[in-house]
C-alpha cells in the first residue's frame, strides 16, 4: 500500500510538487490574510531553509551538528550589523549573510573536519556555545545581551516588505532557492561524492573523491544557506539577541530535521512545517501546557515506527527508475 | 623486459613493536596477472594499504609508473590510475549499481558546485558521457539489468562484481583486487577466474591477494609469498607450488 503510493509519488513527482507548491503561494489567500497564520508560515519557511541546509551537513554528508543554530545567528548579526551601522538592505544584508555563515563554516570546517562522528559532534556543540558567547561579550560589535533593535523591514531596491504577507512571499522565494541548490548539488557529480564519502570514506578515497574537501564544500553550501535564514529573521523581526541562536535552537532545527526524515528535501521542509505549526495547533485547542509531552510522545513513537524519520530513506528518482525496469519486464513478458 | 607498472623497494610497515610487512621487494610488469599470498596475517592486506597510501610505509619506497608514490593520499593515488576492489565489499549503500560505477569515474570529470547549479554544457556533457561508460561497464560485467537496483540489494557476488566495476569506471592502469573470491562457492570462482582472465586480456595489469589457492595458480602470471611479514618465495606458480618454505608456510613441518 505505502510502496504503491510512493510508487504513485515518484511517477507524478512533478505534479505533486506543483500543487504543493501552488498552495504555499495561495496560502496567505486561504488564511484570508490573517496575521497570525501568515506569520506562522513566514517562520515555518525560515525553518524549512533552516531545515534544508541542516540536511545537507547531517543527512547527506552525515555530520551529526548539534550547533547548526550558530550558522543562523552568524547571519542574522551580519545581516543585523550591516543594517544597523550601514543602513544596508536586500540584497546586500543577505549575500553577506551567506558570506559570513559560509566563512565561519569553512573555518570551522578546516580545523574540525578530520575528526569524525561523535567528536564533532561535540565540537559543533561547543562552536554553537562560542559564537553565542563571543556575540554576548563583543559588545562594541553586537551590542552585547541588549541585542541588535529596530533592524529594518527588508528592501530590495524600494520595494519594503512591511507586512506579513509581502514577507511570507520573500521567504518563500528563499527557500525555493534553497531547495533548488540543495537539489541541484545533490544530484551532480558533487552530490554523488557526498553521499559516497556518508557511505564509505575509505571507498569514497579509493574512487579519488577527496573526502576532506567534498566535507568542507558540504559544510560551506550548509552554513551559507543558514546564514541566509538568518538574514531573513533578523529583517522580519527587526531584533535580534544571542540568546534567539543558542542550543535549544539548534535542537529544534535537528528535531525537525530527523522528524522530517534527513537526506530528503520533502522531508526537510515537511519537518520544519509540521513542528512549527503543531505547537500554534497544540495553543488553538488549549493544550500548550502539554506541549513537551506531546513532543515526548511524539518523538518515542518515530523512533520506535520509523527512526530515519518520516521521508527518510525515500528517493522517489530511484523509484522512478526502479518502477520504468519492472514495467518495461512486464511488457516483455505479454509480448513472449 | 616488458614496462614496470607498480613496483615497491624494501617496504616495511611497523605497528608499534609489531612489524605486520618487513623488507618486501616487488614489481609488476604491464598486462601481467601478479599475485600476493601467504596464510591469514602474513601482510597481504597491509601491503595493499601501503601500495593504495591508507597506510605510509614506514620505510621502503613505492613507484606506479615510475612515480614515486609512498605517502601520497589515498584519493591521489587513486586518481593516477589505481584501481581497487576490498575483501569486505565496501559499496555505496544509498546508491544504485549504476552510482556506484558512476562514482568510480569521479577523477575522469571536472564539474564543480558552479557546474551543477547553472547546469552548464560541461556539466550536461560529463552527465551523459558518465552514465554512457558506466552503463557500457555494467554490460560488459553482467550487470547491467541490475543497473537501478540499490547495491546492497544484490546478492553476494554480484556485489563482488560491482566492486570489480567500479574500480573499472577509472580506467585503472592497475587494478588492486583484494580476495576477490572471498565467500564465493566454487561455481562462482570460476566464472569470476574467467572474468580476471578477460580483463588481462583488455589489457589490464592486476595485482591479486587470493586465498583460494586454485585461482592464484590459474591465473597468475607471477607470485610473492609472504609469512608472517617476511617474504619467503616467489616465482611463477609452479615454482611457488615445489618451494619447500611455501610448503612449510601453509602446512606445518614435517616431523
Amino acid at each position: 500500500m505505502i510502496r504503491k503510493l510512493i510508487s504513485l509519488w515518484a511517477k507524478y513527482e512533478k505534479w505533486v510538487t506543483l500543487v504543493l507548491v501552488a498552495l504555499a503561494v495561495l496560502f496567505p489567500v486561504i488564511s484570508g490574510f490573517n496575521r497570525y497564520v501568515v506569520n506562522i508560515g513566514v517562520m515555518a519557511g525560515i525553518y524549512a531553509i533552516l531545515t534544508l541546509s541542516l540536511n545537507m551537513m547531517t543527512g547527506y554528508t552525515g555530520v551529526v551538528t548539534l550547533g547548526h543554530a550558530a550558522f543562523y545567528g552568524l547571519g542574522a548579526y551580519a545581516a543585523g550589523i550591516l543594517n544597523w551601522r550601514l543602513g544596508l538592505n536586500v540584497p546586500l544584508t543577505f549575500i553577506a549573510a551567506m558570506v559570513v555563515s559560509g566563512l565561519f563554516g569553512l573555518l570551522l570546517g578546516l580545523t574540525t573536519l578530520q575528526l569524525s562522528g561523535r567528536y564533532l559532534t561535540i565540537v559543533t556543540l561547543s562552536f554553537c556555545e562560542i559564537i553565542r558567547i563571543l556575540l554576548i561579550n563583543l559588545e562594541w560589535l553586537t551590542r552585547g545581551p541588549l541585542g541588535i533593535t529596530n533592524i529594518k523591514k527588508a528592501n530590495l531596491f524600494g520595494f519594503v516588505f512591511n507586512t506579513a504577507t509581502k514577507n511570507y512571499y520573500l521567504v518563500l522565494a528563499m527557500v525555493l532557492l534553497s531547495v533548488f541548490i540543495v537539489h541541484r548539488v545533490m544530484n551532480s557529480r558533487t552530490g554523488r561524492a557526498i553521499i559516497a564519502l556518508k557511505n564509505d570514506e575509505t571507498a569514497a578515497s579509493s574512487m579519488s573523491v577527496n573526502v576532506f574537501a567534498y566535507k568542507l564544500r558540504a559544510f560551506c553550501i550548509s552554513s551559507a544557506i543558514a546564514g541566509l535564514a538568518g538574514a531573513l529573521y533578523a529583517h522580519y523581526i527587526g531584533y535580534i539577541d544571542p540568546n534567539s541562536f543558542g542550543f535549544t535552537q539548534s535542537i529544534q532545527i535537528l528535531s525537525m530535521g530527523i522528524l522530517g526524515g534527513l537526506g530528503n528535501i520533502f522531508g526537510s521542509i515537511f519537518g520544519a512545517v509540521s513542528l512549527s505549526v503543531l505547537p500554534e495547533l497544540l495553543r488553538s485547542i488549549g493544550l500548550e501546557d502539554f506541549r513537551q509531552v506531546i513532543y515526548g510522545v511524539l518523538l518515542a513513537l518515530l523512533v520506535l515506527i520509523r527512526p530515519m524519520g518520516i521521508f527518510g530513506k525515500i528517493n522517489l528518482r530511484h523509484r522512478r527508475l526502479q518502477d520504468s525496469l519492472q514495467l518495461a519486464g512486464e511488457g516483455e513478458e505479454a509480448e513472449a | 623486459m616488458s614496462e614496470i607498472v607498480l613496483s615497491g623497494k624494501g617496504v616495511t610497515q611497523r605497528f608499534g613493536g609489531l612489524t605486520a610487512v618487513q623488507d618486501v621487494t616487488f614489481e609488476v610488469p604491464k598486462g601481467e596477472i601478479v599475485s600476493i599470498i601467504g596464510p591469514n596475517g602474513a601482510g597481504k592486506s597491509t601491503l595493499f594499504n601501503c601500495v593504495t597510501g591508507i597506510y605510509t610505509p614506514t620505510e621502503g619506497q613505492i613507484f606506479f609508473l615510475g612515480q614515486e608514490i609512498t605517502g601520497k593520499k589515498v584519493h591521489e593515488i587513486s586518481a593516477l590510475g589505481i584501481g581497487r576492489t576490498f575483501q569486505n565489499i565496501r559499496l555505496f549503500s544509498e546508491m544504485t549499481a549504476l552510482e556506484n560505477v558512476i562514482v568510480g569515474s569521479h577523477a575522469k570529470a571536472k564539474s564543480g558546485i558552479a557546474d551543477a547549479l547553472l547546469h552548464t554544457p560541461r556539466y550536461r556533457r560529463e552527465e551523459e558521457e558518465a552514465v554512457k561508460k558506466a552503463e557500457e561497464i555494467l554490460k560488459l560485467t553482467g550487470l547491467y539489468e541490475y543497473r537501478y537496483h540499490y547495491a546492497t540489494a544484490l546478492s553476494y557476488g554480484l556485489q563482488r562484481r560491482l566492486e570489480i566495476a567500479r574500480a573499472l569506471a577509472s580506467d585503472p592502469v592497475l587494478l588492486l583486487l583484494d580476495e576477490p573470491a572471498a565467500g564465493m562457492n566454487e561455481q562462482e570462482t570460476h566464472s569470476l577466474t574467467e572474468f580476471i582472465r578477460e580483463l588481462k586480456g583488455m589489457g589490464y595489469t592486476i595485482l591479486l591477494i587470493e586465498h583460494d589457492m586454485k585461482l592464484i595458480m590459474n591465473i597468475s602470471d607471477y607470485i610473492y609469498v609472504l609469512d608472517r611479514g617476511i617474504p619467503i618465495a616467489e616465482g611463477t606458480a609452479d615454482e611457488v607450488r615445489q618451494n619447500p618454505l611455501v610448503i612449510e608456510a601453509y602446512l606445518g613441518k614435517e616431523a
